[in-house]
C-alpha cells in the first residue's frame, strides 16, 4: 500500500496508462490470433508490462511486481515463439489484463486480498500450463548474415528469433551505416527509424566506429522484402550506407531453398533438438537493455499550465500598456526617424509574440481522445457480453484533440451513448439474423473538427428510433400535446428529456431514471449541443458537438448589481430590449413573450443573491441603465439562454461588449462551486465571474 | 513535514504557551520539535497555520462576490494572475474593516484566508500542540463555533489559539 497521497496517485496515473496500453494490445492480439502474431504488438506488451513491473518495485508493491513478472514471461514467450497465440491464451490474457488492472488500485491503496493475487496467478500459471521448459535456441541462420563475431554478440535472444522469421518469411537483410550529429541525434534517429519500421522489421541498432568525435555511428540492421535500391532510396536523406548483409552463396542456396519449401527448420518441435548457434555468446539479461523507456515527454499538472497563461496574460497586458505608453511619447520625445521606427516596430512584435505566446499554453492542455476511446471501446464490448449481445468497435478520428477538461468531462456521456447503443440500439443476435443483418452488431466511434467544435459521433447498425413510439410515450408522458405538430428532428430530440425512456424495462446496464437528458446538460453545459438522425430499423447516430478549448471562449460581458459577468455566448441564443410593459406576472412568476411563445423571466441580480428585484421596479429612465427608447420608458436588456430545455429570459442591468476571455480556474474549491465555471481578469484590477447559465439557474431553482 | 497535525500531536500533553520569534526568521535554524506557525487575527479571534502551508501574505483585492457561496468564503480575488478563493473565517463576527490582509494557502485549492491584521510567526513546541476534538463536545461552545477547520490548538495564555488544517479548509 502507498501511503503518500502525491505518490500514490502519480503511481495510479502511471499505472494508468500503462494497463491502458497493455488492454489495448491484449484486445488486438485477440482480434488476430493465428500462426503470425504482429511481433510489434506482443513486443509493446512486453514492455508495456515490463515497465510496470518496475514501478510496481519501485514502489514496494511486492505482489503485483511478481504478477507482472510471471506475466511478461508468458509475453516473452510468445514474442520468441515458443507459446502460440490461440484463441484460448489470447482469452486468457485479456482476463489476466482485467485482473492485474483491478489489483493494481487495489494494491495501492491496500484493498487487494491474497485471495484475489492467487486467483491471477493461478490463472497466468494455466496460462503456461505446460512445465516451462524454456525451449533450446532455435537454430540460427546466422551463418547466412555478414555480421562480425562482435556484432552477432550483441543481438538478444528476441532479436535472433526475429533474423529468423524474417529469414523464414524470405525478406532481404541490409546493413545500414549511418552517422548523425550529437545535435540532432534524437530526432533524426527517430525520423530514420520510422521510415524504416513502415517499410519493414528494424532489428537491432548496433554501435558503429565513427570519424569525429562531433557524429554517433550506428549499423542497423534492417530486413524487408524491398530491393537495395530501394531501401537506399529511403535511407538517402540520412545519408546512410547500405549494403546486403546475406553472404552472396547463401542467397542463392536460400532462394533455392525457400524454392523448395524447406527452409531452416526451427519452428516447433524440431527446433528443440539443434542448439543454437549463438546460445552461448550472449550475455545474461541482455534482453533488459533496450527496455528502458525514452519517452520524449514531461508530466505537468494543469494548474502548472493555468499559471502560466495567467502569467503571460497579465505580461500581455503589461506589454500592451507600455506599447501605448510608448506611442504617447512617441512625438513629444526628441526622436529621430529611426529610433521612432523601431520602438514602434518592437512594441508591435512583442505584442504579437504574446499573443503567440498565449495560444501556445492553450495548447498545451489539448490532449487527444485516444485514452477515452480506446476505454469506450473497451466499455461497449463488456456492455455487449454482459447483456448475451456481440459487437464490434470501430474507432476513427482518435488524434482529435481536445482541451483536457473537455475531454474528462465529455468522456461519461461518450460512455453513456455507448450503453445506450448497445443495450437499446442493437438487437440480440437472433432478432438481427431475422431481419437479415450480421449477428454481430457494429458501432463507429468517431471525431473530427468541425470549425472551433469537435464532433464526437457514436453511430450503431442497430434497430433505430420508432419516431412513433417516441411520440407515443411522450403524449403519454405530458411532454407534448396529442395535436402537436413536431418535425422529425424535434421528435428525435424528445428522448433527451428528463425522465423519458423508450425502455420497455429497465435494464441493468441503462436506463435506471439518469437518461440521456443527463448527457445533453453536460454538453450544452460545455457550450455544444447534441443531435441525433437516426433510421427506423437501420442505425441510429448521436453527435456530441463539444467547443475543443474551453479557456479561450467568446463571452459577451453583462452587469449586474454593480458588478460584471461573462456570459459564455454559446449559452446565448438571443440578446434583445423588452419594456416594462411586456413583462406580465409579478414576484418570481414574471414571464415574457418570445418567438411567439410565453418564457419565464428572471433577473440576473436576484439570480446572483445580489439584492431583490430593484431593476423592474424602478421608475423608467432613473439609475441610467438600459436604453432610453422614446419619452418615458425604459427598455430592459434582456439575453435569452436555456436550462433543462427550456429557454429563460435572463434581466441585466446592462450588456457591455462581446470578446474573447481566457477563463481562468478557481482551483480545486472553484470546481464545487456551482453556477460558475471560472473567472477572467478585467481592466482595473476587477474580476469578472464566468457564469455557467444553465447550471445557475438550476442551482436558483428557477421555476421553468 | 508530516502531513498532518494531528499525527504528531495525538498524545501531546498540554502545558504552556508559545515562544514568539521575529518575522523572516531563517526556517532552517528552528528546531525539529517546534513548529512555525503565522498567527492572524480575523473578526477579533486569533488563528494559526503551519508556515509552510502559506505563500505570502499581501494586501487583499477586490473581492467579487459569488453566487451561493460555501460557508466561510467571501469570493473572488485574483492575486499575481490568479483566482484565489478568499476565505473569511470571521464572517459572522465582524463586517468589512478597510485595509485587509490576504494570507495566501499553498496547494490545488487557489486558498486565501482573510485577516484583519497578521501579528507574525511563532515557533511552537510540539508537545504544546493539542488535538481538537471534533468528535466529543468538551470545548467551550465559543470555542468549537470557530475552530471548525482546525486540527489543532495551542494555549497562548488563556485563549485557545486554534492551528488551521489545511486539508479541512479546502474540503468546504
Amino acid at each position: 500500500m502507498i501511503d503518500d497521497k502525491a505518490l500514490l496517485s502519480e503511481y495510479l496515473s502511471e499505472s494508468e496508462e500503462l494497463i491502458d496500453s497493455l488492454l489495448a494490445d491484449l484486445d488486438s492480439m485477440a482480434s488476430r490470433t493465428g500462426d503470425n502474431p504482429d511481433p510489434n504488438l506482443i513486443n509493446r506488451a512486453f514492455r508495456t508490462v515490463h515497465s510496470l513491473k518496475g514501478l510496481s518495485g519501485m514502489m514496494g508493491l511486492g505482489e503485483v511486481q511478481s504478477l507482472a513478472h510471471d506475466f511478461e514471461d508468458i509475453l516473452d514467450d510468445l514474442r520468441l515463439g515458443q507459446l502460440s497465440l490461440n484463441e484460448r491464451t489470447s482469452s486468457a490474457l485479456q482476463e489476466a489484463g482485467a485482473g492485474l488492472a483491478a489489483l493494481v488500485g487495489g494494491a495501492a491503496r491496500g484493498g487487494a486480498s491474497d485471495e484475489d493475487f492467487e486467483r491471477l496467478r493461478t490463472l497466468l500459471a494455466s496460462i503456461t500450463a505446460k512445465p516451462r521448459e524454456r525451449q533450446r535456441r532455435e537454430d540460427s541462420g546466422f551463418g547466412m548474415l555478414n555480421l562480425s563475431e562482435s556484432d552477432r554478440a550483441l543481438l538478444t535472444e528476441y532479436e535472433e528469433h526475429r533474423v529468423n522469421e524474417n529469414l523464414r518469411a524470405g525478406r532481404s537483410f541490409y546493413a545500414i551505416i549511418v552517422m548523425i550529429e550529437i545535435g540532432k541525434l534524437d530526432r533524426q534517429y527517430r525520423a530514420l527509424t520510422t521510415k524504416l519500421e513502415a517499410a519493414g522489421e528494424l532489428i537491432t541498432t548496433l554501435p558503429e566506429k565513427t570519424t569525429s568525435a562531433t557524429l554517433v555511428g550506428f549499423k542497423l540492421v534492417f530486413a524487408a522484402a524491398l530491393k537495395e535500391a530501394e531501401v537506399k532510396r529511403i535511407t538517402a536523406p540520412f545519408g546512410a550506407r547500405v549494403s546486403r548483409l546475406e553472404r552472396s552463396t547463401w542467397r542463392k542456396a536460400g532462394a533455392a531453398l525457400r524454392a523448395a519449401g524447406r527452409i531452416m527448420p526451427g519452428r516447433g518441435a524440431s527446433a528443440k533438438d539443434q542448439p543454437g548457434e549463438m546460445g552461448a555468446l550472449l550475455p545474461p539479461g541482455f534482453a533488459q537493455e533496450s527496455l528502458q523507456p525514452l519517452s520524449p515527454s514531461v508530466r505537468v499538472e494543469m494548474s502548472q499550465i493555468d499559471n502560466l497563461s495567467g502569467l503571460a496574460h497579465e505580461l500581455s497586458i503589461g506589454v500592451e500598456k507600455l506599447a501605448s505608453l510608448a506611442e504617447t511619447y512617441l512625438d513629444a520625445a526628441n526622436l529621430g526617424a529611426r529610433e521612432r521606427f523601431d520602438l514602434r516596430f518592437s512594441a508591435r512584435r512583442m505584442k504579437r509574440e504574446f499573443l503567440e505566446l498565449e495560444e501556445r499554453l492553450v495548447g498545451l492542455r489539448m490532449v487527444s481522445l485516444a485514452q477515452t476511446f480506446t476505454r469506450a471501446a473497451r466499455l461497449a464490448g463488456r456492455i455487449a457480453r454482459e447483456l448475451g449481445k456481440s459487437v464490434s468497435v470501430e474507432v476513427t478520428g482518435r488524434e482529435t484533440q481536445l482541451d483536457k477538461v473537455i475531454v474528462d468531462r465529455v468522456a461519461d456521456s461518450i460512455y453513456h451513448v455507448l450503453r445506450n447503443a448497445v443495450d437499446h440500439g442493437l438487437e440480440p443476435p437472433e432478432d438481427r439474423r431475422r431481419a437479415g443483418k450480421p449477428g454481430r452488431g457494429k458501432i463507429n466511434l468517431d471525431a473530427r473538427l468541425e470549425g472551433t467544435r469537435a464532433i464526437i459521433s457514436i453511430t450503431d447498425n442497430g434497430q433505430g428510433i420508432d419516431q412513433n413510439e417516441v411520440r407515443r410515450r411522450a403524449v403519454e408522458a405530458g411532454l407534448i400535446a396529442d395535436d402537436d405538430i413536431l418535425s422529425e428532428e424535434e421528435t428525435l430530440r424528445l428522448i433527451l428529456r428528463p425522465g423519458f425512456s423508450t425502455a420497455d424495462q429497465v435494464s441493468a446496464v441503462s436506463g435506471r431514471g439518469v437518461g440521456l437528458d443527463a448527457v445533453e446538460r453536460t454538453i450544452y453545459e460545455l457550450g455544444g449541443e447534441v443531435r441525433i438522425a437516426s433510421k427506423k430499423g437501420d442505425w441510429t447516430r448521436f453527435d456530441l458537438a463539444v467547443p475543443t478549448t474551453l479557456v479561450m471562449i467568446s463571452a459577451f460581458i453583462v452587469r449586474a448589481g454593480g458588478w460584471r459577468y461573462a456570459v459564455n455566448v454559446a449559452q446565448i441564443i438571443e440578446l434583445l430590449y423588452v419594456s416594462p410593459e411586456e413583462i406580465v406576472g409579478r414576484d418570481g412568476k414574471r414571464s415574457v413573450e418570445w418567438r411567439g411563445g410565453t418564457i419565464p423571466l428572471v433577473e440576473l441580480g436576484y439570480t446572483l443573491g445580489l439584492g431583490g428585484a430593484r431593476l423592474l421596479h424602478q421608475p423608467a429612465g432613473q439609475n441610467g441603465d438600459g436604453v432610453a427608447a422614446g419619452a418615458g420608458s425604459v427598455k430592459i436588456p434582456v439575453l435569452v439562454t436555456s436550462a433543462a430545455d427550456r429557454n429563460v429570459a435572463v434581466a441585466v442591468e446592462r450588456f457591455d461588449e462581446q470578446r474573447e476571455i481566457i477563463v481562468k480556474s478557481l482551483g480545486s474549491i472553484g470546481r464545487r462551486l456551482k453556477g460558475v465555471v471560472g473567472a477572467v481578469d478585467l481592466e482595473g484590477g476587477d474580476v469578472a465571474l464566468v457564469l455557467d447559465m444553465p447550471g445557475l439557474l438550476v442551482l436558483r431553482s428557477i421555476r421553468l | 513535514m508530516p502531513k498532518s497535525l494531528n499525527d504528531r500531536t495525538a498524545n501531546a500533553r498540554l502545558t504552556m504557551a508559545a515562544f514568539p520569534l521575529e518575522l523572516g526568521q531563517e526556517r532552517d535554524e528552528v528546531r525539529r520539535d517546534l513548529l512555525s506557525a503565522l498567527i492572524f487575527e480575523v473578526g477579533g479571534a486569533s488563528y494559526a497555520i503551519g508556515v509552510e502551508h502559506t505563500e505570502g501574505v499581501v494586501d487583499c483585492p477586490r473581492i467579487t462576490p459569488l453566487p451561493s457561496p460555501p460557508d466561510g468564503v467571501a469570493g473572488i480575488a485574483s492575486v499575481r494572475g490568479r483566482m484565489t478563493v478568499v476565505m473569511d473565517l470571521g464572517l459572522k463576527m465582524a463586517e468589512g474593516q478597510p485595509r485587509r490582509r490576504l494570507i495566501l494557502v499553498k496547494g490545488d485549492a487557489q486558498l486565501g484566508l482573510l485577516a484583519d491584521r497578521v501579528e507574525g510567526v511563532v515557533a511552537l513546541e510540539l508537545k504544546k500542540v493539542l488535538p481538537v476534538d471534533h468528535g466529543k463536545n468538551v470545548l467551550t461552545q465559543q470555542h468549537a463555533e470557530f475552530s471548525w477547520p482546525a486540527g489543532s490548538y495551542f494555549k497562548s495564555g488563556r485563549q485557545r489559539v486554534p492551528i488551521l488544517d489545511v486539508e479541512r479548509l479546502s474540503e468546504i
